[in-house]
């Protein structure tokens, strides 16, 4: 992939992955903002007044994420970007027009097919997983994956994130407790990690990867 | 990117494939990469506009766990 505008854009995958971001910017290509979709060489003809527009929307871009994450947070699930709208002060079109700017903008999330609900967003998943996650004893948050799972302490500083899931091949129970990146438990100890696709390919299909 | 609880039941999972030996990885690794800032600093508040920044970092954790195995570069 290489380009610098719309056309590069329209090569990538619709999906983002666990890297979906790297994989996007290291192609060269910027975080997606409704400006970003424009040439560079247009935005450069746009002149300083563009290039604040853009700043301030990415500085959107970070603050919605921060909301989506907090609200998984609190109640486990995902916002409605009707939700985004009200806590942003914008209109529902506006606050779905942001949703998708922020799915596109490289990170590891995706949207359920046809429709506009989040159905994954790193390290969350908003459907349910095989990975359930308990944060001091309170068991109401899913894993986007198995090594997402293990980066899901990070979001619960200080507190103890137990994650538990069955065994594909057999069925029995995984259960790893981390806190602050240190993993306290592994039962069985013998526990590992797999997946079939290497990180490179992982923005061609997340949810497979 | 799945958990089992032994290289053994890995490997004997449907979905395991011998062509890609190298994802699969002890517990410690995965808690190695997915602990670098790409994946800590998520409540930062900046963390679309700073993405970029934690990619040398967890390059360089995967390089290194994985002992440099060219299926883990990304």
């Amino acid at each position: 992939m290489n380009g610098d505008g719309v056309e590069a854009l329209a090569t990538l995958p619709a999906k983002n992955d666990c890297d979906g971001g790297a994989v996007w910017q290291d192609a060269g290509i910027p975080l997606t903002t409704p400006d970003a979709r424009v040439p560079r060489k247009d935005a450069r003809r746009a002149g300083p007044a563009y290039q604040g527009h853009a700043m301030a929307d990415r500085d959107l871009l970070d603050r919605a994420f921060h909301r989506v994450l907090l609200t998984f947070i609190e109640r486990g699930s995902a916002p409605h970007y009707t939700e985004l709208a009200r806590d942003f002060g914008l209109a529902p079109e506006a606050g779905r027009t942001l949703l998708h700017d922020l799915m596109a903008a490289g990170i590891p999330a995706w949207l359920h097919p046809s429709t506009e609900l989040i159905a994954s967003f790193a390290p969350f998943n908003n459907l349910p997983t095989h990975y359930c996650v308990s944060v001091d004893g309170e068991r109401k948050w899913y894993a986007q994956c198995g090594f997402e799972a293990a980066a899901m302490c990070w979001i619960f500083p200080g507190k103890t994130v137990v994650v538990e899931a069955p065994c594909l091949d057999c069925g029995e129970p995984l259960r790893l407790t981390m806190r602050d990146g240190e993993v306290l438990a592994a039962e069985p100890e013998t526990m590992v990690g797999y997946v079939s696709l290497p990180p490179k390919e992982w923005a061609q299909d997340l949810a497979f990867a | 990117m799945n958990l089992f609880r032994s290289e053994e039941h890995a490997r004997n999972w449907q979905g395991y494939q011998e062509g890609a030996a190298a994802g699969l990885q002890p517990l410690s690794a995965i808690a190695a990469i997915w602990g670098a800032d790409r994946y800590r600093e998520r409540l930062n508040g900046h963390y679309v506009s700073s993405a970029r920044d934690y990619l040398p970092q967890v390059a360089e954790i995967t390089a290194r766990v994985t002992g440099g195995n060219p299926f883990w570069k990304r």
